[in-house]
């Protein structure tokens, strides 16, 4: 899949550079854009001190180190920045495009998966591109500013190299900064505000034994009032389980309930 | 897919520690301490003096109040909510009524002044405290009386060193002084030389560009008594500042910073508040006032003092006002807001600290068992 980035202004000439990616992609992009990429720059500097003639456009710069995907993203990021060569805006258009750029960045987020932020950072990183490492390294902090010490291993492959009873030390001593905090929020309610645990998802677990069994008075067949459903759509474990009702009528309709 | 985990676990593995560093920092300090469990590396990292420099050097961090007490309460007001925790002392008062007292805050340091010559330095960030070491006062030989002792605490960018400072005016007919200095990096006091100027007034000194100022009267010039001495911590000299030029009169004034920047309190009437900032350090001619009008506060009495803290996010100035009362003012709306001031009372003392990892030792001294490299 070859990559030719859109020209927003295609009266005006800007040249361009072709960047190579890890898996032999090429992307044609605007000088003004890859200029960002500091590595870039340098390389395009050098070649350019070396041979007077040649221009950005048919030099090829390898990024050994950068994948595709991941260039796609930087780059579409690198022309959400305001650019160094374009003329100054007015106050008002200012804030418009601060606005858009910021919307676009959520909409980045939001769709980004943890595991890329990595990517994107590790590549910002080699490129050099302060811009894009500097708005990537604030999301990966907002990302793991709540998470339990276990995600935050898991997450960036890091072994434990701790003894259980050196780390157990450590939990103990520091006691109170992994507790939540009592605090006074406005007003005289008193909240304690609970650790964020995450939850992970196991996925489907074959051959436990013994299979669970579904408990006598539980649903499980056709539904009374339209057939077409088969089976109950939700099932959990456990007996006895408190539930809340109003008191109007109890859970079973029984007069003995209390 | 395939090809993408396989990216992934290469560039995971290459990730380097100062990377992993820019992103550490810029999380709070309570989410860094538990964060040291992950590994030895991160243990180390987190730990390190520079770690911590790099944090407060690059990312702009909330000032808080800490109201004292019989407890401590640490506060962060974000707008109007406040979330306010309790702490203990880290030094246990020996009895209820000592005087505890906020004489100096740099760089989420605080310096506590517990009993008349004990000094605490703590880091209610990390919980760390330590009592520094003792200095005699060196008595001239004709009094052996004090008339006022004052403190102040900062930073010496130039020696990366946390400095206090012990100014101890005698009850002689020439008001000698003694001033001592504390280096943190030394963990030593010695003697400099004695203030020059007459009698600083009885505040410690307020820390505006690593040096600190205090505020001084001159009896004899009756139009403009008032003018800032200061104490450059990385020179250790003195060197005194001019005030703006003011409607001469009944006035009493007071220094304080906000945001970094000097400014001069005057109370020109009931009601009329004048806050002056020296937006440019060193030039008088950058004093720029704006005056607060204070509302009528019920319950108070004649005169009410009030007390600048300091600067929230969004430029708002926290104030005290009449010791029991906080209060948000906004200078571009001119609306006063009260604050919620869970854990202040007449006695409390109030100060302001950023969050940070700065330790309250020299992290070199002996038995400090880490190595990092950063």
């Amino acid at each position: 899949m070859s990559n030719t980035s859109e020209n927003p202004n295609p009266s005006s000439s800007s040249a361009k550079m072709t960047l190579k990616t890890s898996d032999n992609e090429l992307f044609e992009v605007e000088e003004a854009v890859a200029m960002k990429f500091c590595t870039v720059k340098q390389y395009f500097e050098d070649e350019k001190d070396s041979d007077v003639a040649a221009r950005g456009s048919t030099t090829v710069i390898p990024l050994p180190n950068v994948h595709s995907a991941v260039l796609t993203m930087l780059i579409s990021y690198g022309k959400k920045l305001p650019q160094s060569n374009a003329v100054a805006d007015n106050h008002e258009e200012e804030e418009t495009k601060k606005k858009e750029r910021k919307k676009y960045e959520q909409g980045l987020l939001k769709n980004l998966m943890p595991g890329e932020l990595l990517d994107l950072i590790s590549a910002a990183n080699y490129l050099d591109f302060k811009e894009g490492l500097e708005f990537f390294n604030q999301a990966l902090a907002d990302h793991i500013q709540n998470k339990s010490v276990e995600y935050v291993r898991k997450f960036f492959g890091i072994k434990n190299d701790y003894e259980p009873h050196e780390e157990e030390k450590y939990r103990e001593e520091y006691a109170w900064a992994f507790e939540g905090i009592e605090c006074w929020l406005i007003g005289e309610l008193k909240q304690f505000m609970a650790k964020t645990k995450t939850l992970d998802i196991a996925g489907t677990l074959l051959g436990i034994k013994p299979a669970l069994i579904v408990a006598s008075f539980s649903v499980r067949g056709l539904n009374s009032l339209d057939s077409n459903i088969l089976k109950p759509e939700m099932i959990a474990p456990g007996e006895n389980i408190l539930a809340a009702w109003i008191n109007a009528i109890g859970p079973t309709g029984l007069d003995s309930n209390t | 897919m395939e090809k993408n985990e396989k990216q992934r676990n290469r560039s995971l593995s290459k990730l380097p520690l100062d990377l992993i560093g820019s992103i550490l920092s810029r999380l709070p300090v309570k989410c860094l301490l538990q964060l040291k469990c992950v590994c030895r590396a991160w243990h180390d990292l987190i730990s390190n003096p520079k770690f911590a420099k790099y944090r407060l050097k690059h990312f702009i961090i909330q000032e808080k109040l800490m109201l004292m007490e019989h407890f401590l309460y640490p506060v962060q007001y974000d707008g109007l909510n406040s979330v306010v925790e309790e702490l203990d002392y880290p030094v246990t008062p020996s009895s209820v009524y000592v005087f505890f007292n906020i004489v100096g805050s740099c760089n989420g340091l605080l310096l506590i002044n517990p009993k008349n010559d004990a000094l605490v330095l703590w880091n209610p960030s990390t919980r760390e405290a330590r009592e520094l070491p003792k200095s005699p006062i060196e008595f001239p030989t004709r009094s052996r009386k004090c008339l006022s002792t004052v403190y102040g605490f900062g930073y010496d960018s130039f020696a990366d060193d946390y400095k206090l400072v012990r100014v101890v005016t005698f009850a002689t007919e020439r008001f000698e002084t003694e001033v001592k200095l504390y280096s943190l990096g030394t963990n030593s006091w010695k003697r400099i030389e004695d203030f020059p100027y007459s009698v600083p007034n009885k505040s410690d000194g307020i820390l505006v560009n690593g040096a600190l100022h205090w505020l001084v009267y001159l009896e004899n010039d009756l139009v403009c008594p008032y003018f800032v001495s200061y104490l450059d911590l990385a020179e250790e000299k003195y060197g005194w500042l001019e005030l703006p030029d003011y409607e001469s009169g009944q006035s009493f004034c007071d220094i304080g910073v906000l945001g970094g920047c000097l400014h001069m309190y005057r109370y020109v009437s009931d009601i009329i508040f004048e806050v002056w900032s020296m937006r440019e350090y060193g030039t008088t001619e950058s004093w720029t006032k704006f005056s607060i009008i204070v509302p009528h506060m019920t319950g108070l009495e004649n005169f009410v003092h009030v007390k600048p803290l300091c600067l929230t996010e969004k430029g708002q100035i926290i104030l005290r006002v009449g010791r029991k009362k906080l209060v948000m003012y906004n200078p571009k709306e001119e609306l006063f807001r009260y604050l919620r001031s869970h854990g202040l009372s007449e006695n409390s003392v109030v100060g302001t600290y950023v969050e940070s990892l700065v330790l309250p030792y020299n992290f070199d001294v002996p038995g400090g068992q880490y190595h990092a490299e950063w």
